[in-house]
């Protein structure tokens, strides 16, 4: 039977092998690096309490459903505070051929979706998961990841028409 | 350009986050303390549970039986917790699996809670109600366009809102209802001094009649005759329908008189467990809003004061105070949660999304219809929901538009199931 120090030793070793790639979700999730460490830090907390069950299964997939519902659920409570669109005068005016110029422009395109569309988009397009997995994350269809898919790319496009010809295929 | 370079786009920003601390020693400690801290609420709670107290509905002289027949129900037995449950969170809308249990009630996630637009227009059993209607729309008035009964009654409460209730007919065309010879009534118990009349029990369950309370007295409206007529009551308790033309004046103890609305007669006295089975079945709930009986029992909104700490089901809960729906089959069965939101945000607001509005029609014994409100603070649009009770089917019934910001609706359901 496996003991308590095992268990410490292979969440460690598992925590950091994966803690910067969850960060690095985290960050894209929320745009706020010090909400993402804090997500990142519950989410890991979350495995470690049920690392027995988890650690034969898989223990990312279970941290990013926790770090993206909760950031939802986070989203839920602060609504009032954080929800707002990108203005005109945020909008990109520099060349929008720079990769850093493009990169400010999708972090504040970002910005203006709810974070259901965002943790879609980062999912979809960074994690590169399919539908399916997606929507087992979020716990919704398949049908609405479609939805929430193309809401985003739409909002996407009207807050940054700089990045039109990047999102131009996307759907 | 493709999706590849919207995620090059994506994984070059990523690449210049880096690691400022190690989070993994932190988290195993806290995971640690989380277990502990589960196995003792886990015995707590076993404790409470035997101690639950079993309420029951009965109806004491009534002469006419018309309104749902109800069995004291039984105390669900205690189980233990879905080994899989919250790790299964997306099933199709059909299936039994739910997300989570507490005690032997089987909860279930609502699918898009934030967006009952998206979901799926309910197709099967649907009432005869319109898909969409606006609250402020102009309608002609009963006198004007005659209807012999209506599917709902509904009134915006709010600073400078009309003095009137929106009916919706059979065909869902809207009528118009003058209450301005009303006067305001605290019917909330809030100390407002301006409100209007309005509850969510206004409209009797054939569509028939409307009751409002008054000081003194209960003012009725009968829709098919355009006639209004007043019952002496004093005090006024909180109403309630039982059958279809009784009014039940029940006291805070729960029992009290049924009034004929016809007459304005007595015609029986019940008394009743308001939120028994609900809370038998999650003791340690706080009732919220009001109870509703139907074909498959009763079913009530609950606040959890705390999230459920069990291991296998606190993920499904991901917030403080969780805001249930439960139906509670009154033969003894098992009940089943529909979880659907907070009760209060962060800065302790009160962020309430949903009432249990009515039953509707089910399929067979086991598939109850729940229809329930979706009206947090604040939304300018509402949407009445149904429920299929112990799956995840979550439909749209209908959209409410044109609640104030500043206001929010009242709305009374005609009997939604044949």
């Amino acid at each position: 039977m496996k003991g308590v120090d095992h268990d410490e030793e292979a969440f460690t070793r598992w925590a950091r092998e994966r803690q910067l790639a969850l960060l690095r979700t985290a960050v894209l999730l929320t745009g706020d690096r010090h909400r993402a460490e804090d997500l990142v830090q519950e989410a890991l907390a979350a495995v470690a309490a049920r690392w027995r069950r988890l650690e034969s299964g898989h223990p990312e997939a279970y941290a990013r459903q926790v770090l993206v519902r909760r950031n939802i659920s986070w989203w839920r409570k602060h609504r009032r505070e954080v929800v707002r669109e990108v203005d005109d005068a945020e909008r990109v005016t520099r060349d929008p051929t720079a990769a850093s110029d493009r990169r400010l422009a999708l972090d504040r395109a970002l910005a203006g979706l709810t974070p259901k569309q965002r943790a879609v988009v980062v999912l979809r397009f960074y994690e590169d998961l399919p539908e399916r997995e997606v929507a087992e994350v979020l716990g919704v269809s398949a049908g609405t990841v479609k939805s929430q898919t193309h809401a985003a790319l739409g909002r996407l496009r009207a807050a940054a028409p700089e990045l039109a010809d990047l999102l131009g295929d996307l759907r | 350009m493709t999706d590849h370079e919207l995620r090059d786009l994506m994984r070059a920003h990523a690449d210049e986050i880096t690691l400022e601390r190690d989070l993994a020693v932190p988290a195993w400690r806290a995971g640690r303390r989380t277990r502990r801290r589960r196995a003792v609420v886990s015995t707590g709670a076993a404790a409470l549970a035997v101690a639950t107290v079993v309420g029951g509905v009965s109806v004491l002289d009534r002469p006419s039986e018309t309104a749902p027949a109800l069995t004291p129900g039984t105390p669900t037995p205690t189980r233990a917790p879905s080994e899989s449950a919250s790790e299964t969170p997306t099933t199709p809308p059909g299936s039994t699996t739910p997300d989570a249990r507490i005690g032997g009630t089987r909860v279930f996630l609502a699918a898009s809670p934030d967006d009952p637009a998206a979901l799926p227009l309910q197709r099967e059993g649907r009432p005869s109600l319109p898909d969409k209607f606006d609250l402020g729309a102009e309608a002609p008035s009963v006198a004007e366009a005659p209807i012999r009964f209506a599917e709902a009654a509904l009134a915006v409460q709010g600073p400078d809102v009309e003095e009137r209730v929106l009916l919706l007919a059979p065909d869902g065309t809207p009528r118009s209802l003058d209450i301005s010879r009303l006067d305001a009534y605290d019917v909330q118990g809030g100390g407002a001094t301006e409100a209007l009349p309005v509850h969510d029990a206004m409209l009797s369950p054939t569509g028939r009649y409307l009751a409002f309370p008054q000081v003194g007295r209960i003012a009725t409206y009968d829709v098919a005759r355009d006639t209004w007529g007043s019952i002496p009551v004093d005090p006024v308790p909180e109403l309630e329908w039982l059958g279809d033309t009784d009014l039940w004046l029940r006291s805070s103890t729960g029992a009290g008189p049924l009034v004929d609305v016809r007459t304005g007669r007595r015609s029986g006295g019940a008394s009743r467990d308001l939120t028994g089975d609900a809370l038998r079945a999650i003791p340690s709930a706080s009732p919220r809003g009001r109870s509703r009986l139907g074909p498959y029992g009763t079913a009530q909104t609950v606040v959890l004061e705390q999230a459920p700490t069990d291991e296998s089901t606190a993920e499904v809960f991901l917030g403080e105070q969780p805001e249930l729906l439960v139906a509670a089959t009154g033969n003894g069965d098992e009940a089943a949660g529909l979880l659907v939101g907070e009760a209060t945000d962060e800065a302790g607001r009160p962020a309430a999304c949903c009432t249990v509005a009515s039953w509707g029609q089910g399929e067979g014994v086991g598939q109850g219809v729940l229809v329930y409100q979706w009206a947090p603070p604040g939304a300018t649009t509402a949407h009445l929901l149904s429920w299929t009770v112990g799956t995840h089917r979550v439909e749209r019934v209908t959209e409410m538009t044109g609640v104030p910001e500043d206001g929010f609706v009242v709305t009374s359901w005609a009997r939604l199931w044949d």
